[in-house]
């Protein structure tokens, strides 16, 4: 396949970088396609069934930011600068080699940023409902699956059916279901892995290239902490103060906010971000007699800040903070993510109720205020 | 000061001068309108459906806020700093009761255009009686239309069941019929700027069209209007007009959102500088004036195909924008583009990238004005319109 060119810069990358964009042109190489998805509610069954590699785009650092906003506005939240700027640069092997790229209209900066992206990559843009409760979103939710099933079909020029989708979704409820054991873990006291190692091995999900892959890999944990439990029982009472973190993605400042968490006296129970226990518990219906509209359905109850009104959200903190004993909220938001940071609003109203400590922390990509987050962290923990 | 059309005929000058003062307007409107006894509709963009709202004989006030203090830095006690001004100043200005339109509103209407509004919305309902109308974010008619006319739908039965109206199909047969003459209009207006050189000025146009917007009654509104701008093309076609006939402004397109609340530092200064603005796009603009509403189909499928096609920012894609940009500066002969957005207006703010490029291909010089209702920015604003303007010179 001499057709597979690596980026003009290839040779000054660094070796992990180099590693990457080899192990995706293997895998092209050997007949496989490649799907970009930046978010949760990418409905990543059609891609399982199709046989595609489905990756996550969303960018995590700064690298690229200076070249994003060469076309987009800086006020602009950081995660939708990387990802563009990634693409822009060619420095991110998983945007490069996909052969096709596929967004949802969520937020604003997301939307229009596709558009941009659609002038450098192949991008098929779904269209999302504005609410979940509406009686006709699931209709035009599962009516955009279909769509892009056929987008999938042209493209590869390849006949997706049904029943491949049906196993496909059964597939990845198994693979929600390991997850959401993993996460559930962190409900005992003390927790057998720290926030910011569950946090790393979740994302790390986001890049294997088969749901086989990922069930695997889930299935060896989950046995290596349930021996560790079990061999080497702790004493309950470690003294850290339980904390539950939610808002934005966290992925690309998650040694600013995580990381000291768990410095400062704190251990990370639950993720209520997308990449968290939020979108992991939203299992598929997989006797459904439709299993398109059984998958939208489920796609659907995913409480992301986009939707209006957001109650999923609403009702899912005060059940998550009962549920792993949660000590002490943090919501972590990005700079410009107007639907997070406006919740804020409500999620410290329902904090307050709950009686819980709450603290809104909102940061970006730079390292500019890490030393400020810290102290703000450290502060908060100890008023627990 | 900027250039302003103190036309010879007095009665021109009668009906210029009376739309002076839009705000005192639009305060007496909404005063009179509630000692009638009329239900009064509060709403934000021009995605709402005024036929529909029209059709009962209700009221329909704009609760976009356009000034910076007290409601803005009120707002930020709630809301994030880093939002745009325009949502911070409608939400302050409900919280702090400063604004009549918002105080005699017996419901507000929304509805899901950009992120901030639609999460302010969900605020703003713990103050107000709210309902929110779900847009889509495609415009495609395949993929939006159906879910699209169903939100009109529901919102037609919101109005009927929370006053207890009934709307009837030959009332919005009759509201769009006369909401079309009102475009059409108010297309007029802008298309005075045609004229070589225009027949009206740009700071006129836009006190002209804020000021109309508070004439309630529709026949009256559209009569005035038609008569406005009969008269300028008259007072032009004499020589009369706000420029002399051997005069050639540089002619100037603003594009962009939330113009009427920054537009002491940009639109007064670029005409303050010779700069002469020919036409708007974008909210408010032209854009919406030409897309009539289909008068011969059923008027709920005709409604929401018009509101559907108004190519606003929130849309994606957002290629009829594109279009009736590049039609616009052909049409208008533009020699030169000024985007004004506001901050944290991320459609708009990354829209201005493609508006730029087209006009680097059609060779029109372009520049993107990036402000804030707050002040500060004055001079800066000034300095870069001044180097614009001397450019097109």
């Amino acid at each position: 396949m001499s057709d597979l060119k690596l980026p003009e810069k290839f040779d000054e990358y660094a070796e992990g970088r180099k590693n990457g964009f080899l192990r995706v042109k293997a895998a092209k190489e050997a007949g496989k396609k490649v799907v970009g998805i930046f978010c949760t509610f990418t409905p990543v069954e059609v891609f399982d069934a199709a046989g595609l590699i489905s990756v996550g785009l969303c960018g995590m650092s700064d690298e690229t930011t200076a070249d994003a906003e060469r076309d987009l506005p800086k006020n602009l939240c950081p995660l939708i600068k990387a990802s563009y700027g990634f693409a822009l640069t060619e420095k991110c092997p998983y945007t490069y080699w996909s052969d096709l790229i596929v967004g949802e209209t969520t937020c604003d900066g997301k939307k229009k940023m596709y558009e941009l992206l659609g002038q450098l990559k192949d991008v098929y843009t779904m269209n999302l409902p504005q609410g979940p409760d509406r009686d006709y979103a699931k209709k035009m939710w599962a009516h955009e699956i279909r769509l892009l099933i056929d987008v999938v079909e042209k493209k590869f020029g390849i006949r997706v059916t049904d029943e491949q989708i049906r196993e496909a979704a059964i597939k990845r409820n198994e693979f929600r279901r390991l997850k959401v054991e993993l996460m559930e873990l962190l409900s005992m006291d003390p927790a057998p892995i720290s926030g910011y190692d569950m946090y790393k091995f979740l994302e790390s999900m986001g890049f294997q290239f088969t749901v086989d892959d990922s069930i695997a890999a889930v299935k060896k944990l989950l046995g290596e902490l349930k021996e560790q439990i079990t061999s080497q029982p702790a004493a309950a009472g470690t003294g850290r103060k339980r904390i539950l973190v939610t808002g934005c993605p966290i992925g690309g400042v998650l040694d600013k906010v995580v990381g000291s968490i768990e410095a400062n006296g704190g251990q990370v129970v639950c993720y209520e971000n997308c990449g968290g226990i939020k979108a992991a518990r939203c299992f598929v219906d997989t006797d459904a007699e439709d299993i398109v509209e059984a998958i939208a359905d489920a796609y659907l109850q995913i409480g992301c800040a986009v939707m209006d009104p957001n109650n999923r959200r609403k009702e899912n903190i005060p059940e998550l903070i009962k549920e792993f004993r949660v000590e002490g909220v943090v919501d972590a938001t990005l700079q410009a993510c107007h639907t997070y940071m406006i919740e804020t609003y409500w999620i410290r109203k329902i904090c307050e109720e709950a009686g819980v400590p709450y603290m809104s922390l909102e940061t970006d990509y730079s390292q500019s205020d890490k030393g400020q987050i810290d102290t703000r962290i450290a502060a908060f923990i100890e008023t627990i | 000061m900027a250039k302003e059309y103190h036309p010879e005929n007095p009665e021109l000058a009668e009906i210029l001068d009376s739309f002076k003062n839009s705000r005192e307007l639009g305060t007496m409107a909404v005063k009179s309108a509630h000692e009638a006894g009329k239900v009064i509709i509060g709403s934000f963009c021009q995605y709402a459906p005024m036929e529909i709202i029209n059709a009962p004989g209700f009221c329909n006030f704009s609760l976009c806020g356009l000034n910076y203090d007290p409601p803005v830095p009120l707002a930020e006690t709630k809301l994030p700093a880093n939002l745009c001004p325009l949502i911070k100043s409608s939400y302050g200005n409900v919280l702090g009761d400063y604004c009549p339109f918002a105080h005699y509103a017996d419901l507000v209407v929304g509805e899901t255009t950009c992120d901030g509004k639609k999460k302010m919305y969900e605020m703003l309902a713990e103050m107000k009686p709210m309902y929110v109308i779900h847009l889509p974010n495609n415009p495609d008619w395949e993929r939006s239309l159906e879910a699209w006319r169903d939100e009109l739908e529901k919102f037609r039965k919101e109005l009927e069941t929370r006053f207890n109206v009934t709307i009837t199909d030959d009332d919005l047969r009759r509201t769009i019929k006369i909401s079309n003459e009102e475009r059409r209009q108010q297309a007029r207006i802008y298309e005075l700027g045609k004229f070589d050189p225009p027949a009206i000025t740009g700071m006129q146009m836009r006190s002209v069209m804020s000021s109309v917007y508070y004439l309630i009654d529709k026949e009256e509104k559209v009569q005035k209007m038609t008569h406005m701008v009969d008269l300028l093309e008259e007072a032009w076609r004499e020589g009369k007009g706000p420029y002399k006939p051997d005069e050639h402004p540089p002619r100037i397109l603003i594009s962009g959102a939330a113009i009427e609340g920054v537009k002491e530092k940009t639109l007064e200064i670029i005409e303050d500088l010779g700069g002469a603005i020919v036409c708007y796009e974008g909210c408010c603009g032209i854009s919406n004036m030409r897309r009539p509403i289909d008068e011969t189909k059923d008027p709920m499928t005709a409604l929401a195909e018009k509101y559907l096609d108004v190519p606003c920012a929130v849309m994606s894609p957002n290629q009829r924008r594109y279009d009736q940009f590049r039609d616009t500066l052909d049409e208008w002969k533009i020699d030169g583009v000024i985007s004004v957005t506001v901050h944290s207006c991320l459609p708009f703010g990354i829209e201005s990238h493609t508006l730029g490029k087209i006009c680097e291909e059609k060779g029109v010089p372009f520049m993107h004005l990036l402000t804030d209702y707050s002040p500060g920015d004055e001079g800066q604003m000034r300095t870069r319109i001044e180097a614009f303007m001397e450019m097109l010179h």
